[in-house]
């Protein structure tokens, strides 16, 4: 294996012993390829299960994928995979913008960090070098003020910044990561990883090169899939609308949250006052993209402000609209841009920080919290000024606010009160989708890995060929079973999944990256071999679970409260979960994947077929094992 | 071949209002003068301020307009135009 497509060696940082290695990284690449997988086999092979999220000893991997900072489109992903602040489980939290590419070309294929500094500090990243720096000047500073500072210090526009903000030095569960102000690495609480190690920040900057095996080839593909995107007609309405574009219809459909899951179907009026085109008119500078993406799904807008200073971000996507739209009702656009950058700025997950609030929205006008609970807040539907506060109160950890930093499982254990029926969670994560009406969207949220979340198996059955009707249970695990296997080859490749055949049927396949990697690399490997090295991940994942969770069968379920209640209006009304029929597509689903049905844990057959000994080492010594 | 030898010449346009900022340019750049994907050698520069959104574009002196190339490749991957190519005279 030569040095093409990947650089051939990565980054060890220890911050406690404030030192630095360089090492190979080849041999693991050769078996993980990059990105996501050789994050999931490092967590795996070097964290102890009895390891806590929040400990010096777990890990942080930040990869970028094979393809990443190539020509190959939408080439611009970065994991990072940390164990989850949330379920005590994995967590691949992937993010564009520009930093993953600038890591590759400073000289390196992935990032380990392990230990904790004492002190503040941020990691300086450029050509081959690396030193850990002092970062006092940089806590208790916004995500956006840390990637200013930093630039401003080194005079370079160009050097890209990963950032926790105040919610990350909190240890609040629901902080992200924030690459390039607005590019989020959300769920699973891995900001809080990040605060748990002094690590504010990570600022990179290099000048070597990426060379490819076989550059015309290679060229010759990439021409190819760019047209294809270019020419896709769904590409030509996300330029336009982003993946918001889908809002009114995907509300017909059943994907959209109401007021905390007690409904799955918004007032249309309210998503046209919500519309794209709205903010488009009102607000935009310019169409922003992540990098080398023909799609640029994303805006740049400017919003006028009560101060001198305008305020400069960019847009949101639909989980926004799900989040703070929809699921606490804020029914005013430029309201919901100004959350979304608050957010950003703070450093939160948008979707683990929307949640617990929706949750104690709902549980304050069924009267089981009151402002005693709530530092005097009126929790009132809609009520964007109410929301913002308890945003800052989140991350400060502050009041009410250290209560939902928790996340609202853990939230719900120390309200009481019967607050727990009205959660919406998976494997302890916050869940953000609405599950009631497509079950391919429902078995791929369940069944994900890291807690929940539609960016894994799940599906949308209506652009599915072969999936059948989306109420019902059956033909659905076969599919998420290709997905969950193919979205691990994207997330190893380091491409956007917007820009494949989750997203529309014409664009990215297995076939496609098979050639991209092949001429790349020039390590042969076919769509079949790539997506059988995405099983491989797959129940490296697993087996993480298994061993640090102790999640099985029961941890695959939905939240409760769908099986009990119907969606109450829209063209989906009075649909709901059986207990049955969630039974019946994940029996199909663990048969697939060759796992025991009762159990819901891997067996010595599926694990010898994928040839993961040191997996099936591991769970046998905990008698998690099946034959 | 130089842009005097090119039939017809060309010249580059820059309409930074309709820039995404991707950059696919600075890497098609680069695979033309050296077959490696690798901004530093770049002779398209996109400089890119998210603070005060100011945007900057400058074709550098050693930009020879894609020789062999029926079309510069910063122009062929820029999807939203802002870089074209413009017959000169």
């Amino acid at each position: 294996m030569d040095n093409y497509g990947w650089i051939g060696k990565f980054l060890r940082i220890d911050l406690s012993k404030n030192k630095i290695t360089i090492d190979s990284s080849k041999k693991l690449l050769k078996r993980f390829i990059g990105g996501r997988g050789v994050g999931q086999w490092l967590l795996f092979d070097q964290v102890s299960p009895n390891t806590q999220a929040l400990h010096p000893d777990n890990l942080l991997v930040f990869s970028p994928g094979v393809l990443t900072g190539t020509m190959a489109p939408a080439s611009c992903r970065m994991s990072i995979d940390t164990k989850n602040v949330l379920t005590g489980g994995v967590l691949s939290s992937n993010v564009g913008g520009h930093f993953g590419p600038e890591l590759k070309y400073a000289g390196f294929d992935f990032l380990v960090i392990q230990g904790s500094s004492d002190r503040p500090v941020y990691l300086d990243i450029k050509d081959d070098h690396a030193e850990i720096k002092n970062a006092s000047h940089l806590w208790g500073r916004s995500t956006w003020e840390t990637e200013d500072i930093v630039r401003k210090d080194q005079g370079d526009l160009s050097i890209r910044v990963a950032s926790i903000g105040v919610a990350g030095e909190n240890l609040a569960n629901s902080a992200c990561v924030i690459v390039d102000r607005a590019r989020a690495a959300g769920r699973g609480g891995c900001g809080a990883v990040l605060g748990s190690k002094k690590l504010k920040a990570i600022a990179v900057k290099g000048i070597q090169p990426i060379n490819i095996a076989e550059p015309e080839k290679f060229m010759n593909e990439v021409e190819k899939i760019w047209n294809k995107i270019d020419s896709n007609k769904s590409v030509e309405t996300r330029r336009s609308l982003g993946t918001r574009a889908a809002l009114p219809f995907s509300n017909e459909l059943g994907f959209m949250g109401v007021k905390n899951f007690q409904d799955d179907y918004w007032n249309p009026q309210k998503i046209k006052k919500v519309s794209q085109e709205q903010l488009n008119s009102n607000f935009e500078i310019r169409k922003l993209a992540c990098f080398n993406c023909p799609i640029h799904c994303s805006h740049l807008y400017r919003i006028p402000q009560q101060t001198d200073v305008d305020l400069i971000s960019e847009g949101f996507q639909l989980n926004v609209d799900w989040d703070f739209g929809g699921k606490i009702d804020i029914t005013d656009g430029e309201a919901l841009l100004k959350i979304n950058a608050l957010c950003n700025q703070l450093g939160l997950d948008i979707d683990n920080s929307s949640a617990p609030i929706a949750w104690a929205f709902e549980l304050y006008e069924k009267g089981i919290i009151d402002k005693n609970d709530t530092n005097g807040l009126d929790l009132i539907w809609g009520d964007a000024n109410v929301v913002t506060t308890l945003l800052h109160k989140i991350a400060e950890r502050e009041g009410f606010g250290k209560i939902l930093a928790e996340g609202s499982l853990r939230a719900s254990k120390i309200i009481g009160r019967g607050s727990e029926k009205y959660l919406s969670h998976i494997k302890g994560q916050d869940s953000i989708e609405a599950l009631r009406s497509d079950k391919g969207w429902l078995l791929g949220c369940i069944t994900s890995a890291r807690g929940g979340g539609h960016l894994d198996g799940a599906f949308q059955t209506h652009k599915t060929p072969g999936a059948g009707e989306p109420d019902s249970y059956d033909s659905k695990a076969e599919k998420v079973f290709w997905f969950e296997r193919f979205k691990a080859v994207v997330d190893m490749m380091g491409v956007c999944y917007f820009a494949t055949v989750w997203s529309d049927k014409d664009l990215i396949g297995p076939d496609d990256f098979s050639r991209l990697f092949s001429t790349a690399t020039g390590v042969s490997m076919t769509g079949s071999d790539l997506m059988r090295t995405g099983q491989i991940v797959r129940n490296v994942e697993k087996g993480f679970n298994t061993l640090h969770a102790g999640f099985k069968r029961f941890d695959d379920y939905p939240p409760e409260r769908f099986f009990k209640e119907p969606i109450i209006s829209g063209p989906n009304k009075n649909r709901i979960l059986s207990k049955e029929g969630v039974d019946h597509m994940l029996d199909e689903y663990y048969e697939l994947h060759g796992w025991d049905k009762e159990t819901g844990w891997q067996t010595t057959k599926c694990l010898d077929e994928l040839e993961l000994n040191e997996v099936k080492e591991q769970i046998r010594s905990t008698k998690k094992l099946m034959e | 071949m130089n842009i005097e030898k090119r039939s017809p010449p060309i010249r580059i346009i820059i309409e930074p209002e309709k820039c995404t900022v991707c950059r696919s340019c600075e890497i098609a750049c680069s695979y033309h003068f050296k077959k490696e994907f690798n901004p530093k050698i770049s002779q398209i520069k996109i400089i890119f301020d998210p603070k005060s959104a100011d945007l900057r574009i400058s074709q550098e002196n050693g930009c020879d307009l894609c020789k062999n190339e029926k079309v510069p490749l910063c122009v062929k991957y820029c999807v939203r135009g802002a870089l074209r190519a413009e017959k000169v005279g």
